[in-house]
């Protein structure tokens, strides 16, 4: 039987999701994906060509208005790393960082 | 103080309004059951035990929970606690703020004595899967509790707390309340408010109570049960109290067996369990009605796509950048990657991973677009046999708690929520109630789902089925 999922394919899903698999995961990540994704794959038997997707209710928003919420301070407070109210990262534009 | 100190919430608040027990009383009596027996069951993450004695004696007696300790399941936030969702990328995270669960709770005189373990951001159904340390079944501590809100129904069953509040996403609230032999509620979608609960599957998490009996359970709920403008999903519903909803007897009501799930390989005690309680009902006055959902053996692999589509895309926040675990790398993408390599555990990476294959181009449509199709095809029937019964029985778990360490097929452990999850993907509600022991002494739990939004006579139809076996009123 064809296989579901390759090492390119887990290699390509791991780099969307931001995830490395060092090599000694990787054979049994393989093992584990291919079994829960042959058990899930049996829904391909059931027939759902009658069934109309129905929209979700439209959410309730709360009215748009300024009402006290977390400060600065305590929404940034669990960031790793901080600089004058900032969240500082590595560069994301190319180059070096400073 | 008298001798023999209360079981439940309500004899408990009957106890302090009659000024035979007070608050801190009550505290130092907990706090000697976690200080002798947490080392062993293992239910706490972190306690706040001498915080919880002053707001114990801040308690005012007359308030709904008049002091009662209620312990908080780790992945919902209380402000100035830490938050870890039992992974190592949240291990020294903070909340900078309470849920909406939480402060209702606090509004209403509960005190917290601690914040319980769970599996990894609340995915798995043994809390073997946390990062720090897996919790024992007080009943028996070579097994588990269920999950992924083991220690929440672990501190319950233990009497570590007169209640609990956990997440269920997938049967988190109510099978690990069947492993431990305490009641677990997920109420209708919409109904608590989830702001403050970290997310894992939105169109599926619900935050509900864990207690000793299915009156404290509504006691909790009643607390809990309102609208929130800080959860979109919450839905406004008229005020219900769902303790004074309680009635003595089932008396026409009818109750449902789904033909379906019959044939399943369940343990035979709970066979037997499900045949008492089916007795029962008759003698309460029920008639039982033989339901059909036709497709109801799709709904496991229907959410085990589900689950981890969202979860991706919930999980998908934990970066590095703005709060938890940050592993540095050489640029953005290689910070993202490391930090999620080494906070992230197993199970975790593994459900990520496959929630990014059923959403990624090319396999979309043939996993989580079918997938979504057969919810609504589920959702179709459990609706239409919802309208021929006012309740569905089933038993919670196909088995009792199993041994620490005996289940590592992640496939298998998923199975363990095959009666549970049907409730999560049609968001109606549903609640395990202890009915019984098996051969080796351990807690059997069964369901009763109901129409969405009937969770007052839902809690009332099992107060009746715990009563008539065994439990207390």
């Amino acid at each position: 039987m064809a296989m579901i999922i390759d090492k390119e394919t887990l290699e390509h899903v791991a780099s969307l999701a931001r995830l490395e698999i060092t090599p000694e995961e990787e054979g049994p990540l393989l093992g584990d994906l291919e079994r829960i994704l042959g058990y899930v794959a049996q829904l391909s038997s059931v027939d759902t060509s009658a069934i109309v997707s129905k929209r979700p209710a439209m959410t309730e928003l709360r009215p748009d208005e300024p009402s006290a919420g977390l400060t600065r301070e305590a929404g940034l407070g669990g960031a790793p790393a901080m600089r004058d109210a900032f969240v500082v990262v590595r560069n994301v534009m190319g180059g070096e960082d400073e | 103080m008298s001798s023999e100190l209360p079981r439940t919430l309500k004899q408990y608040r009957h106890a302090v309004r009659a000024h035979e027990l007070s608050a801190e009383e009550y505290l130092d009596e907990t706090r000697q059951l976690i200080e002798r027996g947490d080392p062993q069951v293992k239910a706490f993450l972190h306690l706040r035990l001498d915080a919880a004695r002053s707001d114990a004696q801040a308690a005012d007696p007359s308030s709904p929970l008049a002091g009662a300790p209620i312990a908080v399941k780790d992945n919902i936030m209380m402000a100035g606690e830490r938050c870890t969702c039992g992974s190592r990328i949240l291990e020294h995270y903070v909340a900078p703020y309470s849920a909406t669960a939480v402060r209702s709770l606090l509004a209403a005189g509960a005190v917290v004595p601690g914040k319980t373990n769970l599996d990894e951001f609340a995915m798995g159904s043994s809390t073997e899967n946390s990062a720090f340390f897996p919790t024992h079944n007080p009943t028996d501590l070579t097994r588990v509790p269920g999950g992924s809100s083991g220690g929440s129904t672990a501190a319950v069953a233990a009497g570590f707390a007169l209640g609990a509040i956990g997440s269920d996403t997938g049967g988190s609230v109510r099978q690990p309340a069947a492993f431990c032999g305490v009641v677990g509620f997920k109420p209708t979608y919409g109904l608590v408010s989830r702001y403050g609960l970290v997310a894992f599957g939105s169109s599926l998490d619900c935050i509900g109570p864990i207690a000793r009996s299915v009156r404290d359970a509504a006691i909790m709920m009643n607390v809990m049960a309102a609208h929130d403008p800080k959860d979109a999903t919450s839905v406004k519903r008229p005020h219900v109290d769902f303790e004074a909803a309680l009635q003595p007897t089932l008396a026409g009501k009818r109750v449902g067996i789904i033909r379906e799930l019959q044939g399943l390989d369940v343990q035979p005690e709970i066979a037997a369990a499900m045949e008492t309680a089916r007795k029962a009902a008759v003698k309460s006055g029920a008639s039982i009605v033989d339901v059909r959902v036709p497709h109801i053996l799709s709904a496991l692999p229907a959410y085990y796509i589900i689950a981890p589509a969202e979860c991706s895309a919930n999980l998908g926040r934990f970066d590095g950048v703005r709060y938890g675990l940050h592993v540095d790398g050489r640029d953005m993408t290689e910070t993202y990657s490391r930090t999620r390599n080494a906070g992230f555990g197993t199970e975790v990476k593994r459900r990520i991973l496959i929630g990014a294959f059923v959403l990624s181009a090319g396999y979309y449509d043939a996993y989580y677009k079918k997938a979504s199709s057969v919810r609504q095809l589920i959702t179709d029937e459990l609706d239409a046999a919802l309208q021929s019964a006012d309740v569905l029985l089933t038993p919670t778990t196909p088995t009792t708690a199993f041994r620490l360490g005996a289940v590592t097929d992640a496939l298998e452990m998923y199975k363990a929520d095959v009666f549970t999850i049907p409730a999560n993907l049609a968001g109606v509600p549903a609640i395990s109630f202890p009915a019984g022991k098996d051969a080796a002494g351990l807690p059997i739990g069964l369901q009763l789902m109901g129409p969405r939004w009937s969770d007052a006579e839902l809690l009332s139809s099992a107060n009746v089925f715990f009563t008539a076996l065994g439990g207390e009123s």
